[in-house]
């Protein structure tokens, strides 16, 4: 299906929060779903595998355990998510940690700010090693780049995307029909 | 000029001042008319094929110097049982989109397969908004059938609804796979805020007025006329709005800063004129006596707005006493009244004053109207290397409203915004007596600032925020909001909106009155009634000398 930026900023973003994350964290994951989805990279079904991966982990478990030396994760892999916006809020010169599971992720974060990254193939689901290195002011994100008219997302990729999203979604109830949106009993049709 | 201070945001960002402003000049569909009449936009209706029922199709064209906009228009004939303004609604009287350029014939063919089901079809970026509306029950027939017998409907049942049609939602920005803003938020006539959806909602008062008398004509060829120009003038398009508005301003703080600014700026220009002229004063006078009228028809079911109208109506009348005092002709004289109004009048009477004071000074404001967007990407990225110290100290200057009250009471907790499975709506539940609390939507601003404030406070002054988030994360979301109210003083609603005394209209009639609505009209505490449109003039009425002049309906209508 042809999904909007805004679609899938938004979708993103419940997944995450589905899948655990703090709101704040949600929301960087959205904006980075859009940069990359604006460079024709799939975002959908690397966030699919990150909530998959991650899902309802122990936050401890998967981040950084110190933003010196070598990063690593005490539950043995990184998390690109929270290594992204850790290494956006401490910006070291040079960061190394490993191993991560689906770097492209963290590339949305280390890109824009202008890191170099080597070590392994972005695209895979995690690499062993990852090394970058600040190579130039960063960058507003996305601003050089046209939004895409719309970016084609393979439906059963949404499907799941979806599934995590609608954890965040309270279920049907009279009650809440009733009272949660305000209508009450006023005849609304005149 | 002398400058006169902004107001400041301890004052203006209450709830319950932002809940009593009003449509004002700088409003998004005031501001859109203007630049369409400016640069001499052209509209024609190159389909109309609906039937006696009003089922059919109907193509509005929209064109610019550079560009052509299309709604496309879909009459239904709908169940009158089916039909409800609640966005969970499945079924409506007539559905749209505004559609980027000229349709070909496969484009409706496609668009005829997915609009009339609204959020259960799917677009594509080649359109710009997504809409539908329902008839008024007490008004569409009755004008339709006077039309039809060769006599004008009554004046004032369509002063007293004011409208053919309400519209129950209003889609943009990406939705069900529509553009995206980014998109389009480069053209001229679309940087402003809500600029697409405002058009679209203005070409479909265009609709309603064409099928009523396209209705009547096909029901009795011989006998039917046209509806009268004034008449038609006074026909708005109505809009029932519920809680699904509240939360936008809250989620885009740094773009509500810039709304609220140029309102305050606005104030302050008219606020520091040395003097007042002859013209200008006379202008004030004749708009006033506009607005007592318009007050004295605004009708509301709502005791609460109900007592506020009483209130205003006795404001307006004082008014009218200070300025036949001559009040107006000493130095200051705008100043001077805000000043005596801040101190006599009710919030309604104060912030429907700021609208008279901007609606006479359209030369010293208008170009405020241009100020009202914000490219929300530049202010999200957070500052890690700030200390906790300075974002305490910028906690305890911008939240000191937020940081008085104890969350631990059940009352300064008791509600929960969430989100529903049905259509997504917004909602607020009751935290102690309802299911559902663990899957809040991140809106309880004062709580959760009042919370980083006292964990902020453990920190080391020196400990960076980066350092902080590391081991906080679920911090980092208000964090982000902390720090976007550096030098953004009006982004906060400064209010609890997660207390058991939180009003939710007010929060959507403040936005409500950006959009240009007028006529709030409160059916609970969680959706309203309000009109917008009324008195603007039609696409070929935008050259009128009194096109920019619709704040209040002239005196003559009443």
């Amino acid at each position: 299906m042809l999904c909007s930026l805004n679609e899938i900023d938004l979708q993103v973003r419940k997944a995450v929060r589905g899948a655990g994350y703090g709101w704040g964290l949600a929301e960087e994951a959205g904006k980075a779903a859009r940069w990359l989805s604006c460079r024709e990279f799939a975002a959908v079904p690397a966030f699919l595998g990150l909530c998959a991966r991650f899902d309802r982990s122990a936050y401890e478990a998967i981040a950084p355990a110190s933003p010196e030396g070598v990063w690593a994760a005490p539950g043995g892999i990184l998390c690109p998510l929270i290594a992204g916006v850790t290494l956006r809020d401490f910006a070291p010169d040079r960061m190394e940690g490993g191993p991560m599971a689906f770097p492209i992720i963290f590339a949305a974060f280390a890109v824009p700010a202008g890191y170099a990254l080597e070590g392994g193939e972005l695209t895979a689901p995690a690499v062993a090693r990852l090394t970058c290195r600040r190579r130039s002011q960063p960058s507003r994100d996305g601003a050089e780049i046209a939004p895409p008219p719309g970016v084609t997302v393979d439906d059963d990729n949404w499907r799941g995307i979806d599934n995590f999203a609608r954890r965040t979604y309270v279920p049907a109830s009279d009650v809440s029909r009733r009272t949660g949106a305000g209508a009450g009993t006023v005849v609304d049709n005149d | 000029m002398n400058a006169v201070p902004l107001r400041p945001p301890d004052q203006v960002m209450r709830l319950q001042r932002l809940g009593a402003f009003h449509q004002t000049r700088l409003s998004f569909t005031r501001a859109l008319l203007r630049r369409l009449r400016t640069e001499d936009w052209r509209f024609d209706r190159p389909l109309w094929r609906i039937d006696g029922r009003g089922m059919g199709v109907a193509l509005y064209r929209a064109f610019s110097a550079q560009r052509v906009y299309t709604l496309v228009c879909f009459g239904h004939d709908l169940d009158p049982t089916l039909r409800t303004d609640r966005v969970i609604a499945e079924a409506w009287d007539a559905t749209f989109a505004l559609f980027d350029g000229e349709p070909s014939t496969a484009d409706i063919q496609r668009l005829s397969a997915n609009v009339p089901k609204q959020e259960a079809g799917r677009y594509r970026p080649s359109e710009l908004v997504l809409l539908r509306a329902n008839r008024s029950v007490r008004l569409f027939e009755q004008v339709v059938a006077a039309l039809a017998a060769g006599r004008q409907p009554d004046a004032g049942d369509i002063a007293r609804v004011g409208y053919l049609m309400r519209t129950t939602a209003v889609y943009g920005n990406g939705k069900f796979g529509i553009a995206d803003r980014d998109r389009i938020a480069s053209r001229p006539e679309f940087a402003g805020p809500f600029r697409a959806e405002m058009l679209a909602v203005w070409l479909v008062r265009q609709f309603c007025a064409d099928l009523v008398q396209e209705m009547a004509r096909i029901i009795s060829p011989t006998t039917a006329i046209a509806l009268d120009r004034q008449l038609r003038r006074r026909l708005g398009i109505g809009n029932s709005t519920g809680l699904g508005l509240g939360p936008f301003v809250v989620n885009h703080p740094a773009l509500f800063h810039r709304w609220i600014l140029a309102r305050e700026t606005a104030l302050a220009r008219v606020r520091g004129l040395a003097l007042s002229s002859e013209a200008t004063r006379e202008r004030f006078g004749r708009l006033l006596a506009r607005a007592r009228a318009a007050v004295a028809s605004w009708i509301t079911g709502d005791r609460r707005q109900a007592a506020r109208i009483a209130d205003l109506t006795r404001d307006l009348q004082q008014v009218a006493s200070m300025i036949d005092a001559g009040w107006l002709e000493s130095p200051r004289p705008w100043d001077g009244l805000y000043c005596w109004a801040e101190q006599s009048l009710s919030l309604e009477g104060q912030e429907l004053l700021v609208s008279l004071l901007l609606e006479i000074h359209g030369d010293l404001v208008d170009d405020l109207a241009d100020s009202m967007a914000e490219d929300e990407e530049r202010c999200f990225a957070i500052d890690g290397k700030m200390t906790a110290g300075a974002l305490l100290d910028l906690l305890r200057r911008n939240y000191a409203w937020a940081l008085g009250t104890d969350f631990r009471h059940p009352h300064a907790n008791a509600r929960f915004w969430y989100t529903s499975i049905e259509k997504l709506e917004p909602r607020l539940g009751m935290r102690f007596e309802e299911p559902g609390g663990d899957l809040e939507q991140p809106l309880a601003v004062a709580r959760d600032a009042a919370a980083l404030a006292a964990e902020l406070a453990q920190q080391g002054r020196d400990t960076p925020i980066a350092a902080f988030l590391l081991r906080h994360p679920e911090r980092r979301h208000t964090v982000r909001r902390v720090q976007q109210s550096a030098g953004r003083i009006y982004g906060e609603v400064r209010e609890n909106l997660v207390g058991d005394g939180f009003i939710p209209i007010d929060l959507l009639r403040c936005k409500l009155a950006f959009f240009g609505a007028i006529r709030f009209d409160p059916k609970s505490d969680r959706w309203l009634r309000i009109n917008m449109y009324q008195d603007a003039p039609y696409p070929d009425e935008l050259g009128l000398a009194d096109a920019d002049d619709w704040l209040f309906p002239p005196c003559s209508a009443h």
